[in-house]
Parts: structure tokens; C-alpha cells; sequence
């Protein structure tokens, strides 16, 4: 089954604000499975607007990725984030098809 | 050495947590401190605490058991080292090293001012590691306010006073 993605791009304004957020998600993410791929590590801009933390979090599914973002515990920590934080978020499906170099 | 194994805790590590915690006490007998190797265990709720807001790691051994942890909170901005414990049996493999490098990363990740926590002077382990990793013995007299309360509320917990200390590593 092909995995799930949150892929979030976040400029932090108010760091207290941002912890809350962030120890508040904790729970949910456990709960559905999440595993961060990326969070703060270094990043370059190549091309277009970036912003300064780009975080990338896997789910078992994408079912599971959805129902994180839709749960009553997750729901109720966002308004934290949009506090905290100018910040875009976008939930997809992972690729499971052949790829460059698969053997023939 | 490969390199040890950590992750953010789940609930069913707890039971193991609790046990490593009793166990890795008994060294502070050794150090002059029978009492906190007899004395209080740490209270659930703190563990607890750390579960729900993704503070507690383990590192786990190779049939995924929790054998060392750490447990972090966040006091006023300021990231602050619960407690931290290897099991007797893992101890000298780099577990300690590698929990208090996960925390760094995490209070970095959360935009934390600095990272605290309190030791004791005597204890081998501590110096050595805490050194190692950029923490510095602070000034009893001039800690953040909220870290002086959480020292005195260890205290009433039935820590030390004499021969406790605050170590800061600024981020």
C-alpha cells in the first residue's frame, strides 16, 4: 500500500506559540502512525519562495494521514499553528510504481 | 558499534521505563546517595505527560524493548532535562550520548532558548556526558525563575540540595 505525506512549509513568528503547537500534535501523530523524514534540517532554495522550515512526515497511508489531519486532537491544535506560524500544508498519496533504474 | 536505535515513546514502553528507572538508580548508592536509590520512584504523571507531548525517547534493543530513556519538558521557553536513565545492563554503549544528542536536536526543532537540567556534582556519568555535549554549570543564584521552582520542587520530591547542579547549554 502506498504510503502518506504531510508536507509542510512553515515561516515561525512566536516560538512559545509554536511549541504548544507542536508538543499538542504529538499525540495524534503518534496515534496515526507518523514518522518525521525531514524537520529542521538545512534546506536550499533553488527555485521560487521558500520558507524558513520545511518539515515532511510519512503516515502508514494515506488514509492515515488524512484521518490524522481530520481528528478532533490534531483539529484542535491548528489554531495554534496559524498563530504561530505562516504555513502551508499539503496532505498526499506516496508512489509504490517502478522506477528509474528498477531492473527490466 | 552500530548506532543505537532511538524513537519517540509509545505507551506500552512504559512498564519498561519505570523498570529501567528503579534499576539505573541504584548507582546513586554508590555515590553517596542511598536515598534516591531506595527512595520516591518519578512520578507516572510525568512520564505521561512526556508520552502525550512527544518529550520521552527510548532506545530500544534489537527486539525493539526499551532499555535506556529520556523524558523533556518545556518550562517557560526553555527546554529542561527531566530524567535520563540506561539500564544497568547497556550502560558504556553510547545509549546516554545518543538520548541527550536526540534532545538537542529536538529543543533546536522546537526553538528552544536553551536546554537545563539538574545533576548531581558526584556523578561520574554526568559530568563527562553533559561536558561533552556544551552543558556548562550554571550560577545557582541567577537561573530563569521557573527553573529555580522546578529545582525546588525536585528537591521536595526528595532530590538533594547539597551537591545538586543546574547545567545550561544555550542554543
Amino acid at each position: 500500500m502506498a504510503k502518506g505525506y504531510w508536507i509542510a512549509r512553515v515561516d515561525v513568528k512566536d516560538k512559545d506559540l509554536y511549541q504548544q503547537y507542536a508538543t499538542a500534535i504529538a499525540g495524534p501523530l503518534t496515534k496515526y502512525g507518523a514518522k518525521f523524514l525531514t524537520r529542521g534540517g538545512a534546506y536550499e532554495a533553488v527555485e521560487g519562495v521558500s520558507r524558513s522550515r520545511n518539515v515532511t512526515i510519512e503516515f502508514p497511508s494515506y488514509e492515515n494521514a488524512l484521518a490524522c489531519y481530520r481528528s478532533d486532537e490534531y483539529q484542535a491544535a491548528i489554531s495554534l499553528r496559524q498563530s504561530a506560524a505562516d504555513s502551508e500544508l499539503v496532505i498526499l498519496e506516496g508512489y509504490d510504481g517502478p522506477q528509474h533504474g528498477d531492473p527490466a | 558499534m552500530s548506532k543505537p536505535t532511538i524513537r519517540t515513546a509509545i505507551a506500552d514502553d512504559l512498564p519498561f521505563i519505570l523498570k529501567i528507572e528503579r534499576r539505573a538508580a541504584a548507582a546513586f548508592a554508590d555515590i553517596g546517595y542511598p536515598d534516591i536509590a531506595t527512595g520516591a520512584e518519578m512520578p507516572v504523571a510525568l512520564f505521561e505527560a512526556g508520552l502525550q507531548e512527544g518529550l520521552l525517547w527510548v532506545a530500544s534493543d534489537a527486539a525493539d524493548r526499551p532499555v535506556a530513556y529520556v523524558l523533556a519538558a518545556i518550562i517557560d521557553g526553555i527546554f529542561y532535562l527531566e530524567d535520563i536513565s540506561v539500564d544497568p545492563d547497556h550502560q558504556r554503549k553510547g545509549l546516554g550520548d545518543a538520548l541527550v544528542a536526540q534532545i538537542i536536536d529536538h529543543a533546536r526543532f522546537l526553538y528552544c532558548s536553551a536546554l537545563v537540567l539538574s545533576t548531581l556534582e558526584a556523578a561520574p556519568w554526568s559530568n563527562a556526558l553533559y561536558r561533552k555535549h556544551g552543558f556548562l554549570k550554571a550560577d545557582m543564584d541567577r537561573l530563569p525563575s521557573a527553573i529555580a521552582d522546578r529545582f525546588a520542587a525536585e528537591t521536595e520530591l526528595g532530590l538533594p540540595a547539597e551537591g545538586r547542579i543546574v547545567m545550561v547549554k544555550r542554543l
